[in-house]
């Protein structure tokens, strides 16, 4: 590679610039290479190269170049035959999504088959053709690092804080499962996907942050990549099941966990595959917030999980591959995940059934069909057809009863909330008078302090939220082989999208009560979205090029009054350029992605919160695209054997991220608009020894900075301003702030270690540490910004997200034995998170800057409510404490009273999830058959 | 095998059970704060009024005025019959009634978990013309019940009815109470109130719908209370210091217990041979000009009779007077209400509107 190309390169990308972006992210590979005479070395033409059954292949053009495209990600035998020259055999040919797999063949010039020749297989680390920035997991990585979920496992990318990536809002990713987008396009910036894969049904996962595939769309900041499992060939499964039950004292948060996964064939080539993932956990947002002080609150000697705050998760899959003729196949596939939460409210501390609740459940129904065209087709054509129908459902607000556990946190039974008819039916009419079974909250009786302040019970906060989603996506994509070293993609996508809503608040009092109670808010529309792409990928010696236009359009077909929604529509061009430098392969990649906004953002919003700066927003039907330029140069290299290093540097351009806007003069009255633009820039440096030798490391460090000119969707951007003496019209200074997740510098570091079966000491001849395998993540993280309030104020210190909480750290740790008796495998392992059992401030107060409040607040917290209700207490009251009653005369009065007040406040504010999670620990036993 | 060892695994981690989360303590008291006779049972700073026994015996139930409450409504309160925490409360708490004063007083609960009572509501400082109803509902949920009778009433005799007390059940389907004539005096903008009985009433239960109708020979009773059966009530009259028993089907009468000197006899309660009534002290029986015969009552001496040996206790305290006895269903405890001296006044006054007294309960052990 010379400099030429480099400036080739970059000119290219240059280029690309003003029309368009690249990169691959999908769910099948290629394999691709030459097929030789091993004694002249001449190309072959019209050997055939086949994949497993030979239902896939290609033929060797003129100058003995193949490529075999859309190859699912997996392991595959490589048979190659050509008249005259003897078979070749090659297994174990690993295929990753988005990747080509190079592998040359030298042939025997004999009628005998002889041994399997590998001649050569390409690097995937400086494949040219890769021009994406992909961090992959593979089902290995699920199962040997202490990681439970693949949310977890990416969060391990570089780039990655959450679900967040590269510095962008939550719900700027979208999920590309077998090829098929998902994507919550209802609230996906403030709430879950609604389905979840169990672990075991993965081939591969990858995290894809810089430009990605024309193919895809709905997503600006990162594309999670997964690629599911086939049934193989013969009946294969794992089974294990996990827990913290052991442990006790602190170590125990309810856990239980059980995972499944079989696959085989059934009949004439059809193979099955099943897989479920069940979990419940008794506190299942456990965090590490220190104990109280005083004794005599209940969290002071148990300070470990809190009540209310179980939850429980099912998520069942299924999938059928289906061949049909020679040249199809038809894959069907179900998911179904429910995820239900009790939520723990520091209000309802001492009467924590009136706490709220959520349940989320999700389905995902998808069938694919795939034509392939034969190994000896003249035009390769891979066609996939896939139709699937999403669901989500989502609801919030106050339990009809307390579920009863059943086996640890599990309750096996769906929650039921109070009112959930009404907002099914999304009945507004009814909805003006209070909603049955909602009682208006008291203040408790119940806590160790006995005074009417901060503590609520007999009644609820009478918030109830439900939101349903469903689309049915029909997707075709078309692959052309452009000679052997190009591909042609070409498809097209049609959404058809469901969205209804039914919002309440204070829902235990009647509509306009106290002026106070804003009416239901329900919506119901039916948006469009299209898509089209055609994108081109081809290999020019070492130099790779991949350019695309996507073309996005969605229409919510929905009018609100006095505002007419209008179809949007965008174009999206991809482009990125690679060339293999010595022994390093450097990538340029520029694009333009958009994506639709949320939904909920459409609708009108009804808020009981006031710190979200507003009791009501308007909907928006006529938002727009929200949208980004990314600008990316890559570099990757191999050292040496085994080692891989890999550095990006990347811009991003964000445009029209949406935010409130002031809407009229009614200070409490905002609108939701396309007013936010921001820039995320950064740099990631990836590292990667692989595992040889009984060791391997990876690490990653990233360095970014994420400014917009508003840091959410909900804060207020003020676009113009009225000077209220002069009435001028002024624009305001178009200032940038840190993103809510703009974390400066991360770094995280995966040490995995193996002991051999013959390694390790011997005792009575068992050796209990061998085939040992140990995993440690350690993770080093700057802290996320915030906004500083001047207490008992809502000015704010400095510029918004001025501040920064304190760095974090966790060690991760997982040892599994391997264990195999009578003929069965398996093992057993511990998995421990947050090993050293750190402390880390994931929140803090806006007032102090810190978890707690200062003194002075607490003080005025006191003496306000005091002054609400300095009735003395007598002894025959609920609320009478003998603790309290210092001076013995049946009442609590006065200061005594006064005291109890402030040991209210104290607890009321205690800072429970200003801390991230404890020390986690569980042990599994896996079974292998 | 080794599924056996995974098998015997699993189920040895399942029977380790998982921690639990933290729970609140009770801090509830149990037993009175002070223990030495007579037992004080509630120290409120409101009135605590009309207590009555629960059938089992264990709990008493009462009207107290919930000072802390922004629209000082008078709820039901559950006390533990020996003293100690309220065990529950019955306030008018549902939307729309934050902004009026209930008033929940009378209590009375039949053996079969109904409740009847006095509900009287009025805006929140104001305490003229308050809308009452006679209530008859479930214990479970007294604020469910329904209304047996707007207050006022014409009642059969012909005379209106503008307030109820000393609710009684004589059984599962009868009710005995006093229906009174209710007067308002002093400052027109906080004015006082007193009652004085006008005759008693009987409620028959039929199909769920009560029947009332005048226990005949009862005018200007001023208490009643049960016989002993569901035929027999006792009761005593105005000015007089005689207990009477009457049965209601047969309508013969006789005087039970005659106080003589002691003094007016009200408030009267009956369990097999004890008497219990409040006597004399702060009282007054006279003809006003305004309001026709009428019994002024700031309370009076505890009077405790064994009708088997004619035994008598009387408590007395300095400064206290006593009012609406309740004797346990067991005959041996009596829950009544104590409040400071006040003198009885002896007509309208605009210097009437006194201190509230602010009664409390008190609670005597007969054994």
């Amino acid at each position: 590679m010379t400099l030429r190309r480099l400036f080739v390169a970059a000119a290219v990308a240059l280029l690309a610039s003003l029309s368009a972006v690249p990169a691959a992210a999908q769910a099948a590979g290629a394999i691709a290479g030459k097929v030789t005479d091993v004694t002249t070395g001449q190309g072959i033409e019209g050997a055939v190269v086949t994949v497993n059954d030979g239902r896939r292949g290609n033929v060797a053009d003129t100058s003995g170049a193949y490529r075999i495209r859309e190859i699912r990600s997996g392991t595959y035998s490589i048979t190659v035959r050509a008249i005259g020259y003897a078979p070749i055999r090659r297994d174990n040919l690993v295929v990753q999504a988005g990747s080509t797999t190079l592998a040359d063949f030298r042939m025997q010039p004999s009628a005998v088959e002889v041994a399997p020749i590998v001649v050569e297989t390409a690097d995937p680390v400086l494949d040219p053709l890769r021009t994406s920035t992909e961090q992959v997991v593979t089902a290995e990585d699920l199962r040997t690092l202490p990681v439970s979920s693949l949310e977890e496992a990416l969060s391990l990318s570089a780039g990655a804080v959450g679900e967040s990536y590269r510095g962008g809002r939550l719900g700027q990713e979208s999920f590309i499962i077998d090829g098929l987008g998902v994507k919550n396009q209802l609230d996906a910036s403030t709430g879950s996907l609604g389905i979840r894969l169990p672990p075991d049904i993965l081939t591969e996962a990858s995290l894809v942050t810089n430009g990605f595939s024309a193919r895809y769309g709905q997503a600006l900041s990162g594309l999670v990549n997964v690629v599911t499992k086939d049934g193989g060939e013969e009946w294969a499964g794992r089974t294990a099941w996990e827990t913290d039950r052991p442990f006790g004292a602190g170590w125990d948060r309810g856990l239980d966990r059980a995972v499944f996964e079989a696959d085989g064939p059934l009949f004439g080539g059809v193979r099955a595959l099943v897989a479920a993932d069940v979990s419940a956990r008794l506190d299942a947002e456990p965090v590490s917030a220190p104990p109280p002080e005083n004794p005599l609150d209940p969290r002071h000697d148990n300070p470990h999980m809190l009540p209310h705050n179980a939850g429980e998760q099912y998520n069942v899959a299924g999938k059928l591959t289906i061949p049909f003729g020679s040249r199809q196949t038809l894959r069907v596939f179900g998911l179904r995940s429910i995820d239900q939460r009790q939520l723990y409210d520091a209000a309802f501390k001492y009467d924590p059934d009136f706490g709220p609740a959520r349940r989320t459940a999700g389905t995902l129904a998808s069938a694919h069909l795939q034509h392939a065209s034969g190994p000896t087709s003249r035009l390769p054509l891979v066609a996939d057809l896939r139709v699937a129908l999403f669901n989500r459902d989502f609801i919030r607000g106050t339990l009809d009863e307390i579920p009863e556990y059943e086996f640890g946190a599990f309750t096996g039974s769906g929650f039921s909330f109070i009112g959930e008819d009404i907002a099914r039916a999304q009945d507004t009419v009814t909805a003006q008078a209070p909603i049955p079974g909602l009682e208006a909250p008291l203040p408790s009786d119940n806590t160790p302090w006995g005074v009417p302040a901060f503590f609520l019970a007999d009644g609820s906060r009478g918030e109830l939220a439900w939101n349903h989603f469903r689309e049915i996506r029909s997707q075709l994509d078309l692959t052309f082989g452009a000679g052997q070293t190009g591909d042609i993609f070409v498809g097209t996508e049609i959404v058809s999208q469901r969205v209804r809503t039914f919002q309440r608040v204070l829902g235990y009092l009647p509509v306009g009560a106290g002026d106070s109670v804003p009416p239901a808010t329900a919506s119901e529309f039916t948006p469009l979205q299209a898509a089209a792409y055609l994108e081109g990928q081809f290999r020019l010696s070492d130099l790779g090029i991949t350019a695309g236009l996507r073309y996005d359009r969605f229409d919510t077909r929905t009018d609100l009054p006095g505002s007419e929604g209008k179809a949007q529509s965008k174009l999206n061009p991809r482009v990125a350029v690679s060339t293999v430098l010595k022994g390093a392969t450097f990538v340029a990649s520029i694009g333009r992605f958009s994506q639709a906004p949320d939904y909920q953002y459409l609708v009108d919003a009804a808020f009981d919160d006031t710190t979200r700066t507003g009791r009501f927003r308007q909907g928006n039907p006529n938002l727009g695209f929200e949208g980004s330029w990314q600008y990316e140069f890559s570099l990757r290299a191999r050292p040496r054997p085994g080692l891989a290093v890999r550095v990006n540097a990347f811009v991003k351009r964000l445009e029209g991220l949406v935010s409130s806007v002031p809407l009229g003069v009614d200070p409490d009255s905002s609108i939701f608009g396309n007013a936010d633009n921001g820039t995320v820039r950064g740099g990631e440096v990836l590292f990667e020894r692989e595992l040889r030798n009984g060791w391997g490391v990876r690490a990653s460090y990233t360095l970014q900075e994420a400014l917009a000119t508003s840091t959410s969707a909900f804060l207020l951007r003020r676009v113009i301003i009225i000077d209220p003496i002069t009435h001028d019209t002024i624009i305001p200074a178009k200032v940038e702030f840190p993103l809510d997740y703009d974390r400066r510098h991360n770094l995280t570091l995966i040490l995995q270690g193996q002991v051999a079966e013959t390694g390790g000491p011997a005792f009575l001849g068992v050796r209990p540490l061998g085939g040992l395998e140990a995993a440690l993540i350690g993770r080093l993280s700057s802290g996320l910004p915030f906004t500083r309030y001047r207490p008992g104020t809502d000015t704010l210190v400095g510029e918004p997200n001025s501040a920064r909480l304190p760095a974090t750290s966790t060690i991760d740790m997982l040892l599994r034995r391997p264990l195999s008796l009578g003929g069965v495998r398996g093992s057993v392992y511990m998995d421990v998170r947050n090993l050293l059992g750190r402390r880390n401030i994931v929140a803090v107060r806006r007032d102090s800057g810190e978890p707690t409040p200062d003194d002075a607040t607490i003080e005025a917290m006191a003496q306000g409510a005091f002054a609400a209700n300095d009735e003395r207490i007598p002894y025959e009251s609920p609320r009478y404490r003998t603790h309290a009653d210092v001076d013995g005369n049946g009442y609590v009065e006065g200061l005594e009273l006064l005291e109890m007040y402030r040991a209210a406040a104290r607890d009321a504010t205690q800072p429970i999830f200003a801390y991230g999670a404890p020390r986690l620990a569980r042990v599994g036993i896996e079974l292998l058959f | 095998m080794p599924r056996r060892v995974a098998a015997g695994a699993i189920l040895l981690l399942t029977a380790c059970g998982h921690d639990v989360p933290f729970a609140p303590r009770d801090f509830g008291t149990s037993g009175p704060f002070s223990a030495v006779p007579p037992v004080r049972l509630t120290y409120s700073d409101g009135d605590d009024r009309t207590p009555a026994w629960l059938p089992d015996g264990a709990t008493v139930l009462y009207s107290s005025e919930r000072l802390d409450l922004p629209d000082a409504d008078r709820c039901l309160h559950f006390l533990p019959g020996g003293g100690g925490t309220i065990t529950r409360q019955v306030c008018a708490r549902s939307v729309g009634q934050e902004d009026s004063t209930h008033r929940y007083e009378a209590p009375a609960v039949s053996a079969d978990g109904r409740i009847a009572y006095l509900r009287a509501v009025s805006t929140i400082g104001l305490q003229k013309g308050p809308a009452m109803a006679l209530m008859l509902g479930p214990l479970d949920d007294p604020t469910a019940a329904d209304v047996v009778t707007p207050i006022p009433y014409f009642a059969p005799s012909g005379l209106t009815h503008g307030n109820v007390s000393h609710l009684q059940w004589l059984g599962p389907t009868r009710l005995v109470y006093l229906g009174e004539n209710l007067f308002y005096e002093g400052s027109t903008f906080l004015p006082d109130t007193f009652t004085t009985g006008l005759e008693i009433m009987r409620g028959d239960l039929a199909g769920g719908a009560m029947t009332l109708s005048v226990v005949p020979g009862t005018e200007l009773a001023s208490s009643v209370a049960a016989g002993g059966d569901e035929d027999t009530i006792v009761f005593t009259l105005g000015g007089d210091t005689r207990v009477f028993r009457r049965s209601l089907g047969t309508g013969e009468q006789t005087v039970l217990h005659d106080f003589g000197a002691a003094g007016i006899a009200r408030d009267v309660q009956l369990h097999g041979t004890t008497l219990v009534a409040i006597v004399g002290g702060s009282v007054l029986f006279q003809f006003e000009d305004a309001h026709g015969w009428v019994q002024r009552d700031e309370g009076g001496e505890l009077h405790i009779v064994n009708l088997a040996t004619g035994a008598a206790q009387v408590h007395a305290p300095a400064g206290t007077l006593f009012r609406r006895p309740a004797l346990s269903p067991d005959g041996t405890r009596v829950v009544v209400e104590a409040s400071p001296f006040a003198p009885v006044h002896a007509g309208p006054d605009s210097d009437f509107n006194a201190p509230n007294h602010r009664p409390d309960l008190w609670l005597f052990d007969l054994q």
